[in-house]
């Protein structure tokens, strides 16, 4: 039913932020095991950490912070919805937010991987 | 115009699966889809089957999906689908089918039930009526509209994935009848509603107000509940 039914903006916004909710928990657990390479002493936390300076590792860091950009974002616009009487304008806000999002993205993701190029 | 109906048909007595089954009809720009399910049983097939009452959007028996969207096939012109000759129709989702466009809505009523959907007051009734405020009236205006269609009900992932989950009907009478300044069961219904399988599993994702046939905001509603629930509880 989820695919065959008309994606609106309230469901469109629920389902991302599903996704990018479970994206995230799935860069802690990298983010946990990294870290548990501390305990194998220095040498292998920097091999460890070295392998993210990749350009590839790079893309993924500007990915990784859109999924944190949009769930944070959106996760605002839920709470404006449900406790602040915001369900009037939830596609306005869903759509505003989403434009001062991308605009944060852009830049953000800019600021990542011009540093990995530098 | 020629129009195309492609239905969703299932007779658990003897389809093993449900199938698609097209009918091509000729109706107006102004005809309801109602009409064309009208024309389809009484001209070319008498065994299509579903539900249909007051038939001017007052009974909400013939909620359908209609081309991916839930609403009331005696309230949906042909027109509204922005020139569109092709229509799919399915019954609502989630619920079991009896059989085509008829769903069994035993959930839907027995969820409804829960939350005490009736006027309560101990108090002996003056002469004449309980008055209330026109400011306090308007603020649950809105909600008195609904007709239970279940369109919202059976518009909700939440639903579709938990159908324990009371649904937006119910909650929305449920805040009908606690944002009434006469009634006095605030307590028992929060108690129901303020629940993981209650308001908390409306993630507002806004199905139900965009198929609502009377456009009442129900997320808002639900969402004035969560707090009052937040508060009561605080």
């Amino acid at each position: 039913m989820f695919l065959r039914y008309k994606w609106e903006t309230g469901m469109l916004a629920w389902a991302m932020h599903r996704l990018t909710g479970v994206a995230v928990t799935f860069y802690l657990f990298l983010h946990v095991y990294t870290m548990t390479k501390l305990h194998d002493g220095e040498a292998a936390y920097n091999t460890a950490v070295s392998a993210f300076s990749q350009p590839m590792w790079k893309a993924a860091e500007a990915l990784l912070f859109g999924a944190v950009l949009y769930h944070a974002v959106n996760g605002v616009r839920i709470v404006l919805v449900d406790f602040f009487g915001a369900a009037r304008q939830q596609r306005r806000l869903f759509w505003g937010m989403m434009g001062a999002s991308a605009a944060a993205f852009v830049l953000g993701s800019w600021l990542i991987i011009s540093h990995a190029v530098h | 115009m020629e129009v195309s109906f492609e239905i969703l048909r299932f007779d658990p007595s003897r389809d093993s699966s449900p199938r698609y089954q097209t009918y091509r009809v000729e109706a107006e720009p102004n005809s309801r889809i109602l009409d064309v399910l009208n024309t389809i049983k009484w001209e070319q097939d008498g065994t299509l089957t579903y539900r249909r009452s007051c038939a001017h959007g007052v009974c909400g028996s013939d909620a359908v999906v209609i081309n991916g969207k839930n609403g009331l096939a005696c309230q949906q012109l042909l027109k509204n689908y922005g020139g569109r000759t092709r229509f799919r129709i399915e019954p609502l989702p989630a619920f079991r089918v009896i059989k085509d466009l008829v769903v069994d809505m035993e959930p839907f009523f027995r969820h409804y039930e829960r939350i005490k959907p009736y006027f309560v007051n101990e108090k002996p009734p003056p002469e004449t009526e309980r008055l209330q405020d026109p400011v306090d009236r308007e603020a649950i205006d809105d909600a008195t509209k609904c007709i239970l269609c279940g369109a919202c009900t059976g518009s909700c992932p939440s639903f579709w994935s938990n159908q324990q989950y009371l649904g937006p009907a119910a909650l929305l009478k449920a805040f009908r009848f606690v944002f009434d300044t006469r009634d006095t069961a605030t307590d028992e219904r929060l108690k129901v509603v303020n629940d993981q399988d209650g308001l908390w599993r409306c993630h507002t994702i806004f199905n139900c107000n965009a198929c609502c046939p009377k456009e009442i905001d129900i997320t808002d509603a639900i969402s004035r509940l969560k707090v009052l629930a937040v508060q009561t509880r605080l």
